[in-house]
């Protein structure tokens, strides 16, 4: 390397400085003390107790964590599988070229760029039973009325996951309408000249070729589902019966309701290495079965 | 410089760079003013709604009264965004002058000695007297060696608000005084579809005042849970029998967050319990629907009923001269002045001292939800200052309340269980009061 380009590769360095230091800041230095707080038990206004590995052991002992860690991965195979189906289903119809296809993507892409505050609580006075629009039309057709949809601890989940899909379809379609647009024609073209019917078009060519684009969705969709907080703060607050408590809200309430640093800082450490090792193995699994092309 | 003293000094800079930027942040000043010169206190507060104006005209109040003093109204909109701000802001060194709290969360400012002791400044010169104060608000405030941390400010009790129109037409001529009233009420008032009482279970303080009327007390007197309070045949265990009973044959139904009002402005339900904060928000939701009344809870044991609201409270990490002028504000915003002009306003709080009801008796005579909550309001009671409370209230004893009430409990299992959760969180949290 010359000194000239020394010196370009030191201006770059400088330019990188201030990313970095909020990286510092906001992530690394946060995610040290999280890490050193869950070796201790205290709570404000308490002296802090070093504790050791104590919290980890009681949190794997703990009813509530275990049940959180069902409800968190419940909400995300729902999501990102059931989600996932339908995004695709819309992309390939789309793609097919569907008639006003410009209107359908501008309005399933709608709800992704609405505040999810906002449509949460529309989708609560839609799912209140006796008041709510659901129940409304549900009485109308004959289909009962009275339904707990956010009252049920079971059924709670299920309109979390419900009103989750309807919010970020409209993106992963946007993904995948992506995704399909890189296939080229031809391919198709080739196969129905050869006779393939759609479904076979769909599952020997579309699929393999679009396998990155789903590996892509999927990861995106897994971590964002495990981050998932905002609706379940604003539909269900958790409840039921820790019904809607995922590891997120579970974190977010020990440390800022009950005010337990500790205890969460163990929970959110956990919860980090299982999205590590989720993360890392989906892509293991991509290197072994994922289609690049070439 | 070579490429790797480069890199080194770059770091440096950057951790330098973040140490300044974590380090920043408004500062505290502790040059002390004189109490002529203009001083700006912070004071962080939930008054949303019809109650911010009434806050303003408050603070307008105050500050032709006291113009070297300017109050900067910030506002939070609830408990559970307020208490993790002021924790924070805490933690950072950097709180309000003043800000309105709850006891519970109290508890732990006064451990770390964030908040400063309200005597030394009551009984100082510029002081005033605590007795026309109700004795039972102001005890949440004052912490167990007599000391006053908090002063009540913005306070209601729980009433019933019912359908008179229902009630006349069902032929009940009178609000249920008994529980046994109460349900057999509940019950006439109740089918087709529709369910009188309709229970709404954002926090728990409509059941706890049942529970307080069964002479009910969660917490003993050294701190721990009151083994008693859940026993088989104990106060808890009856005050969720009633509610469960009621929900069983189809009298009350459990609604979500705060769907109880919607209910009870559509008319599918005819009985609501709330505080005399939800009267302006269901006096409008509720029109010329109906008229709308309102009674005392009814009574088992005891006459009791849950108190809500906020209290002031002044922080250490203010200059001396903050102080002394939140403290005037404080004095002024509890003062009889302050209190009737809260009272008339807010639209819903009531004052926390005696002898404001004799100068607002032409208001009270046109507001009847004031008048009844303001009747039961030595009876209100408060919720207990443990360090174990909040999690057991908003966790443990909610989910109980929710699995009888749905039927994946009885009432018995739910409180068996509860105590030994509360025994739990008290081991860990300590009992602090």
């Amino acid at each position: 390397m010359t000194r000239q380009d020394q010196s370009i590769s030191s201006y770059g360095f400088w330019y990188l400085v201030p990313s970095l230091m909020v990286l510092i800041v906001f992530w690394i230095v946060p995610l040290f003390f999280v890490g050193g707080y869950s070796f201790f038990h205290f709570m404000y206004g308490m002296h802090p107790r070093f504790v050791g590995f104590n919290q980890y052991h009681q949190l794997l002992e703990t009813q509530s964590f275990w049940q959180a860690l069902r409800v968190t991965l419940f909400f995300t195979l729902g999501v990102v599988v059931v989600g996932g189906a339908i995004s695709l289903l819309f992309a390939v119809l789309l793609y097919r070229g569907m008639r006003a296809s410009g209107l359908f993507r501008a309005l399933f892409f709608l709800p992704y760029v609405m505040p999810v505050v906002a449509t949460s609580t529309v989708w609560l006075w839609m799912y209140q039973p006796r008041v709510g629009l659901i129940d409304h039309v549900l009485g109308v057709l004959g289909l009962g009325s009275g339904i707990g949809w956010v009252n049920d601890p079971t059924l709670a989940l299920v309109s979390l996951i419900i009103y989750t899909i309807w919010f970020s379809f409209g993106f992963t379609m946007l993904l995948f309408l992506a995704g399909l647009t890189n296939i080229p024609r031809d391919l198709l073209e080739a196969a129905s000249v050869d006779g393939a019917s759609s479904w076979r078009q769909f599952w020997h060519i579309i699929w393999p070729l679009l396998s990155p684009t789903t590996l892509f969705v999927i990861v995106i969709n897994t971590i964002n589902a495990f981050q998932t907080f905002t609706q379940i703060f604003a539909l269900t607050r958790g409840g039921p019966l820790n019904g809607t408590t995922t590891l997120t809200y579970l974190i977010y309430e020990t440390a800022f309701n009950y005010f337990h640093f500790g205890e969460a800082s163990a929970q959110a450490v956990i919860f980090f290495v299982m999205i590590l090792g989720l993360t890392g193995l989906q892509f293991w699994v991509s290197r072994r079965s994922i289609y690049y092309g070439g | 410089m070579n490429k790797k003293s480069s890199i080194i000094f770059s770091l440096l800079s950057t951790v330098v760079m973040s140490s300044a930027l974590a380090g920043c942040g408004p500062g505290v000043s502790h040059k002390t003013a004189h109490s002529t010169s203009p001083v700006t206190i912070t004071f962080w507060n939930e008054m949303t709604g019809p109650y911010k104006v009434a806050l303003a005209g408050e603070i307008h109040q105050f500050e032709k009264s006291h113009p070297q003093i300017t109050v900067n109204d910030i506002v939070v909109p609830n408990d559970a965004a307020l208490e993790p701000k002021l924790l924070t802001a805490i933690v950072a060194g950097n709180p309000p002058t003043l800000s309105q709290m709850n006891p519970p969360w109290a508890t732990g400012f006064i451990q770390t000695h964030s908040l400063i002791n309200l005597n030394p400044l009551i009984k100082g010169p510029h002081g005033f007297s605590l007795t026309p104060f109700y004795p039972n608000l102001l005890k949440p405030g004052k912490w167990p060696n007599g000391d006053q941390y908090l002063l009540p400010f913005n306070l209601g009790a729980a009433i019933m608000y019912y359908n008179k129109n229902a009630f006349d037409n069902a032929g009940i001529t009178a609000p249920p005084k008994t529980w046994t009233q109460f349900a057999r009420d509940a019950a006439k008032l109740s089918g087709s579809g529709k369910q009188a009482f309709a229970i709404t279970l954002v926090h728990t303080y409509p059941w706890l005042a049942f529970f307080d009327q069964a002479a009910g007390n969660f917490v003993g007197s050294n701190g721990m849970p009151n083994k008693a309070a859940f026993s088989s045949h104990g106060p808890a265990v009856k005050a969720l029998t009633l509610w469960s009973n009621m929900v069983k044959n189809g009298s009350a139904v459990l609604t979500h967050g705060y769907a109880s009002q919607t209910d009870f402005a559509n008319e599918t339900s005819s009985i609501l319990i709330g505080t005399t904060g939800f009267y302006p928000y269901v006096q409008a939701a509720v029109g010329n629907k109906f008229t709308l009344a309102e009674a005392p809870l009814p009574h088992d044991v005891r006459h009791a009923t849950s108190m809500f609201g906020g209290y002031l409270g002044i922080f250490a990490k203010s200059t001396p001269s903050q102080q002394r002028a939140a403290f005037s504000f404080v004095k002024y915003l509890t003062s009889k002045t302050g209190q009737l002009y809260w009272m008339e306003h807010s639209q819903g709080y009531l004052p926390v001292r005696t002898d404001v009801a004799q100068a607002a008796t032409a208001f009270l005579k046109t507001h009847p939800a004031q008048r009844v909550s303001l009747s039961v309001l030595p009876t209100a009671v408060a919720e207990p200052k443990v360090a174990w409370w909040d999690q057991f209230s908003h966790e443990v004893l909610l989910n109980a309340i929710v699995a009888v009430l749905i039927n994946k409990e009885t009432p018995v299992q739910a409180m068996h269980a509860a105590y030994q959760q509360a025994v739990k969180l008290a081991r860990k949290d300590g009992t602090y009061q």
